[in-house]
């Protein structure tokens, strides 16, 4: 479904502080598969997510969606993502001034879907996620664990073909971990296809494949 | 819709819920400002319609007062006695008139006494401290008389009503048209009529126009002789031959019109040429001929105050200019950093429209301070008018653009980084 092929990608431009990350990278993501993307801090996970997302176009390489090569064009690639792109990242990015229901609501406001279509697929996915009785309070009255659950239903409203999500747990404790892994276990065993950059063992373990960044390529490091 | 217009209003409210010390100090800064350059703005526009003026009257010409020699009362009481005399006076004025080499400039303030008069005291000629109403109903007003070289040099036109129809002026009719001054508005209106004693001579006068406010003409020495409040009469277009058997009121206006002054291109022997020629031809000499440098200082200075004035409008509206932008960088800046999450959030979904989002942010405070300036300048100075509210909407865009396109770059660096 997804396949970034030749990544080549670098911080830094003078030879002093030049940062190498992927050279000449490849990857593959097949529809409904889940990946988990393993490293240390520093490795690249997120960098690749960035790339996976349209949110870094500053890389060599080609990125292809269904086959069809991708234009490096920010608003271009803007569009792609908010039609097929969901992102879970690990401080949320909810909007502080709406509510839980206007947050999960708002990637269908934005792709201008009729209100009876954004009621229903938001109180289906809130429901889905075990979230529904926050869906009139505003973000700074939940928890991490809620606001991040919230942001998965964000993410998911718009039923994405891809879930991107970056460290969703590395700002939660333990016990909001837990709720947030159910809730990605859940959306594993839905077929929904799922790409987590992670640097935590157990979470990696719910994924189908596990990758790695080893000398600037993405190298697969098992299977469930 | 409804629905999309209620989500807007409702994240405004939100916006401004939290944002409100924020939102009101930069409106009352706006509003300061917008209110300043209008004013501003207004006055520079006066000040330029003013230079212009006084440059089309003055520039380039020399002025000279022509005025009559009869200094002691019993000569001049014996000139008067003889109609002779008086046509001689009256043909002097129409060579002065008809030269093409000079315009002859007549201008005389003799008051007009006039039976129940609207007015109030500013309109009066002297004071009315020891004036008995009882006995008098009558009024002393200010008016002024003018030819119609007056009229064209100092370009006096009417705001409301017409000019004058100098076919029309004939005092032997004993209807005269005549314009007001700006502050009669609303004390006669334009076809009104009112009776009045001229020179002695009962007269109807009747009003055809209101001039336009803050109208002026050079007369004594003074280059700005504001006719706001005055009756401004016509004389007329050429003097007539008198009748034999009366011609008091001729002998005393024609005497009027002959002393004024006379604005020429000519160099001084040229304009003396002409001037002998008129008199030789009229066999009128009794008159003196005396030049006035003092006016083309004067309308220096008045051009250099003018500029002076213009000069420093202008730098304390730039002054004032690079204030406000540098403030109102500085809270788009901090809007940007307190809103940066938000912006984040629509470009993390894939929604561009975050920079509108931010535009909408920065500009409520803009929108705001534009419709109170716009209703401040109009309650306080009583200015409405379509550049007065054209300028500070011009003024609020353009600031609001600068705002947005000097924060645009740091809001795309920050918001189209990575996750």
């Amino acid at each position: 479904m997804i396949q970034l092929s030749g990544i080549t990608k670098q911080f830094g431009k003078s030879k002093d502080t030049v940062c190498r990350v992927f050279q000449d990278a490849n990857l593959r993501i097949e529809r409904g598969s889940s990946v988990a993307i393993k490293g240390r801090s520093g490795s690249g996970k997120s960098t690749l997510l960035n790339i996976l997302a349209g949110l870094d176009l500053d890389y060599l390489g080609d990125y292809y969606y269904q086959g069809k090569k991708l234009e490096k064009d920010s608003d271009k690639i803007a569009a792609y993502r908010l039609k097929h792109i969901g992102i879970v990242t690990q401080n949320y990015r909810l909007l502080s001034d709406r509510t839980c229901y206007d947050n999960v609501a708002f990637p269908l406001k934005c792709l201008k879907k009729d209100n009876r279509d954004i009621h229903d697929k938001v109180e289906a996915i809130m429901t889905l996620l075990d979230v529904q009785m926050f869906k009139n309070r505003y973000p700074n009255e939940l928890s991490g664990g809620q606001c991040q659950r919230i942001a998965i239903a964000r993410a998911m409203v718009k039923s994405p073909d891809i879930l991107l999500a970056d460290e969703p747990t590395g700002a939660l404790d333990e016990a909001s971990e837990h709720d947030v892994l159910k809730v990605l276990d859940l959306l594993i065993g839905e077929g929904q296809t799922l790409v987590i950059a992670t640097h935590s063992d157990l979470i990696a373990q719910y994924c189908k494949y596990r990758y790695e960044i080893v000398n600037f390529k993405i190298i697969e490091n098992g299977q469930k | 819709m409804f629905h999309n217009v209620k989500s807007q209003l409702h994240s405004i409210n939100r916006l401004m819920q939290t944002y409100a010390v924020f939102y009101i100090l930069s409106t009352c800064v706006l509003t300061a400002f917008f209110v300043i350059t209008g004013i501003l703005f207004t006055l520079q526009n006066t000040a330029m319609a003013k230079e212009s003026r006084i440059k089309n009257v003055y520039e380039g010409k020399r002025f000279y007062t022509i005025v009559d020699n009869f200094y002691d009362a019993d000569a001049f009481y014996e000139f008067r006695q003889h109609s002779k005399n008086i046509n001689r006076l009256g043909e002097f004025y129409n060579g002065l008139v008809e030269s093409s080499k000079l315009e002859f400039i007549s201008i005389f303030n003799q008051p007009i006494n006039i039976k129940q008069y609207k007015g109030d005291a500013g309109f009066l000629y002297n004071s009315q401290e020891f004036r008995n109403e009882k006995i008098l109903d009558t009024s002393n007003v200010k008016a002024i008389q003018l030819n119609s070289a007056a009229f064209e040099l100092y370009q006096l036109s009417a705001a409301q009503g017409l000019s004058i129809d100098w076919h029309a002026v004939d005092y032997q009719k004993g209807v005269l048209p005549v314009l007001l001054g700006a502050d009669y508005n609303g004390v006669y209106a334009v076809g009104s009529t009112f009776k009045g004693n001229f020179y002695g001579r009962t007269m109807t006068f009747e009003v055809v126009g209101l001039l336009e406010p803050n109208t002026f003409v050079y007369y004594k020495g003074n280059p700005e002789f504001y006719l706001d409040k005055y009756i401004v009469m016509p004389y007329p277009e050429l003097c007539k031959s008198v009748d034999a058997m009366d011609f008091h009121f001729e002998g005393i206006l024609y005497f009027a019109m002959i002393n004024g002054d006379a604005a020429t291109t000519l160099g001084e022997k040229s304009f003396l040429r002409e001037i002998k020629n008129i008199a030789d031809s009229t066999e009128f000499t009794d008159f003196s001929v005396v030049g006035i440098p003092i006016l083309s200082m004067r309308y220096a200075e008045m051009i250099s105050v003018i500029k002076e004035n213009q000069r420093l409008l202008s730098a304390t509206m730039l002054l004032v200019g690079i204030l406000v932008a540098f403030i109102q960088c500085q809270v788009g800046n901090l809007i940007l950093a307190r809103r940066l999450d938000v912006y984040q959030a629509y470009w993390l979904i894939g929604d561009g429209t975050y920079r509108f989002i931010y535009l909408r942010d920065i500009s409520l405070p803009y929108i705001i301070a534009y419709g109170l300036s716009v209703i401040i300048i109009g309650l306080c100075f009583q200015y409405f008018s379509f550049l007065s509210t054209l300028f500070p909407f011009t003024i609020s865009g353009g600031l609001l653009a600068f705002v947005y396109f000097i924060n645009k770059p740091g809001l795309l660096d920050s918001v189209q980084g990575r996750i």
